[in-house]
């Protein structure tokens, strides 16, 4: 116990936040934003058109410009902000989806937040922390059965998961290969959804290949921040968690994903925060965020204040929130996670989603233990999008997406302000195609189902198609990469 | 070594002789993270080709769209970068 405070009281370092004020102040002003939110009522069309054509040109849009998104009640204007956010998804991104997995790896917390189900005062919980055997043994199942590239590897705040066991656990992730029908599985990126890191910390991170550093803010407004993380607790600091992804920046990590919880506060604010932090870090850093997050509240064990709270999404509302983050943040990468059921993750994927998980399992050991039952006690929250990556690959392809296991930046270093560059120019979405194609492939080849496999070749084949007239300069090499993977080759990327 | 701890612009300078020289087309340099790589510095590929990989040493390696031309010369050129990235910080 006593261990556990002074644990506590080290994590904190006020200078990390210090640094990063301007007169005292962090960037999210609570007057202004309402200010913005209520100034802009029935946005004049003409200028929203001209938003439209901002976002269009993948240039972020200024805090008004977004306020005036969030007033848009013209149903024919909401139905041509569909058609803006695919086309951008379209230029940036190409058609592709990038699947990856969460993979929980424990369930202690020191925080007390009222909203989650792994708050410390939960008693209904069983707690776990996977050992080292476990987290092979979980990783073994990703990635040689279901054949995940990309994890995002989720950690509780408490001594037992800090940096130490992150770093250890990392590595024995990137170690995993696995034998599988014609190749091999492994883990090529591994994102971390971990609390707030001081930046020594990070830079072992680094170190070790961290990928996507997510932290999220869960509510930008200070009040109900508050509120809802007692003040005692680590997460009671709303700077130290708001300044988490600027230590990550200048510890050298490359990629970073900022998101708020939806339902704990009005979600008209919760976008506007999301829209000034990533203008806050490119400000500062000139790179915005990887990629943007926006679960929404769900139902927790013991937890009764998801039940009561005023401010849940309602599904069109939901909707307009992925609509104008789209808009708002036009190179970030979206993940629409499995928290949401099928019929509305069906919807939204053609809004400018990005990335989704498949054969999602939130307990603590779940995927090497094969349990397949849902149990709050075990798990943050229970999943609505129960598909297996073989069947969410299948649904993908009848909408003409392909899925992509691309984690070719990180095979050459195209990451960071390279990728952002790439990005906001449109040239990444070439690779996206030419990356999904191998990866896809390489997938079919080692896991697919048979039902799956016949799909996806058809698919590539009308990939194939639109890369020979578009970008005809990688059409042969593509084709002898697909020969070569057919052959038994590995992780062939542009 | 960490980002900013060199003279990038020199490097950069280089890179674009190199680029110019052995028409790379876009040529970067990755420090090498774990089991990935991760951009330090240099310019952005132009086209897609799939990306050649020259090793520097065991911590960098720079990376090209097309690096027939400039394997030829790797050594003398891998020397000079080796000297930028270890000697030249600023």
């Amino acid at each position: 116990m006593v261990q556990i405070e002074s644990w506590i009281k080290g994590r904190i370092k006020e200078d990390e936040i210090d640094k990063y004020l301007e007169d005292g102040r962090d960037f999210i002003n609570d007057e202004e934003i309402w200010e913005k939110i209520n100034r802009y009522k029935n946005p004049d069309k003409n200028w929203v058109r001209e938003i439209f054509d901002k976002a269009l040109r993948i240039e972020t849009l200024t805090p008004d410009e977004t306020a005036a998104l969030i007033n848009i009640e013209d149903e024919d204007l909401i139905e041509e902000m569909k058609q803006v956010a695919n086309k951008i998804k379209k230029k940036v991104y190409d058609n592709r989806i990038v699947t990856f997995a969460p993979l929980y790896l424990g369930n202690y917390c020191v925080n007390n937040c009222l909203y989650c189900g792994f708050r410390r005062d939960n008693r209904v919980i069983k707690r776990k922390v996977l050992t080292e055997e476990e987290i092979v043994k979980e990783v073994e199942v990703l990635a040689g059965e279901i054949g995940h590239k990309r994890l995002i590897t989720v950690y509780g705040e408490h001594p037992t998961m800090g940096v130490d066991y992150i770093e250890r656990s990392l590595r024995l992730i990137y170690d995993v290969k696995v034998k599988v029908r014609n190749g091999y599985g492994q883990i090529r990126r591994c994102n971390v959804n971990a609390p707030p890191l001081q930046i020594e910390e990070l830079k072992r991170l680094v170190e070790v290949g961290i990928g996507t550093y997510q932290v999220f803010q869960e509510t930008y407004h200070h009040e109900t921040y508050e509120m809802l993380h007692p003040k005692d607790t680590i997460k009671g600091n709303y700077r130290w968690r708001l300044y988490s992804m600027h230590r990550a920046l200048e510890a050298g990590v490359d990629d970073v994903g900022i998101g708020a919880l939806f339902g704990l506060y009005d979600w008209r604010f919760e976008v506007m925060g999301l829209l000034y932090h990533a203008r806050e870090l490119e400000k500062r850093f000139g790179i915005g965020p990887h990629t943007v997050s926006f679960p929404r509240l769900e139902p927790a064990a013991n937890t009764p204040f998801v039940q009561e709270t005023k401010y849940k999404v309602s599904d069109k509302d939901f909707e307009r929130v992925v609509l104008i983050l789209r808009l708002s943040i036009p190179y970030a990468g979206m993940i629409l996670t499995a928290r949401e059921p099928k019929e509305i993750r069906d919807r939204l994927v053609h809004y400018g989603i990005t990335q989704m998980d498949a054969s999602t399992k939130i307990g603590i050991g779940a995927y090497s233990d094969r349990y397949s039952e849902q149990e709050l006690e075990r798990q943050q929250f229970l999943i609505g999008d129960t598909r297996s990556l073989d069947e969410l690959i299948r649904d993908l392809a009848k909408f003409g997406y392909i899925t992509s296991f691309c984690t070719a930046g990180y095979r050459c270093g195209r990451t960071g302000d390279l990728i952002m560059k790439l990005l906001k120019t449109g040239k990444e979405g070439q690779f996206c195609k030419l990356n999904a194609v191998l990866t896809f492939k390489e997938w079919l080849l080692d896991f697919a189902s048979d039902e799956t496999r016949v799909i996806g070749e058809k698919l590539i084949e009308k990939e194939l198609l639109e890369i020979k007239e578009k970008l005809p300069r990688a059409y042969d090499k593509v084709l002898e990469y697909l020969k070569r993977l057919e052959n038994g080759e590995r992780d062939l990327f542009f | 070594m960490e980002k900013g701890t060199f003279s990038s612009e020199k490097i950069v300078d280089f890179l674009r002789e190199i680029k110019s020289k052995y028409k790379t087309g876009g040529v970067w340099i990755s420090r090498k993270l774990g089991k990935r790589w991760s951009f330090l510095v240099g310019i952005e590929p132009e086209g897609t080709s799939p990306p050649c990989f020259l090793e520097i040493n065991g911590d960098f390696a720079l990376f090209c769209e097309d690096g027939e031309l400039l394997k030829r010369d790797w050594d003398s050129v891998k020397r000079k970068l080796q000297e930028m990235l270890y000697a030249d910080r600023t």
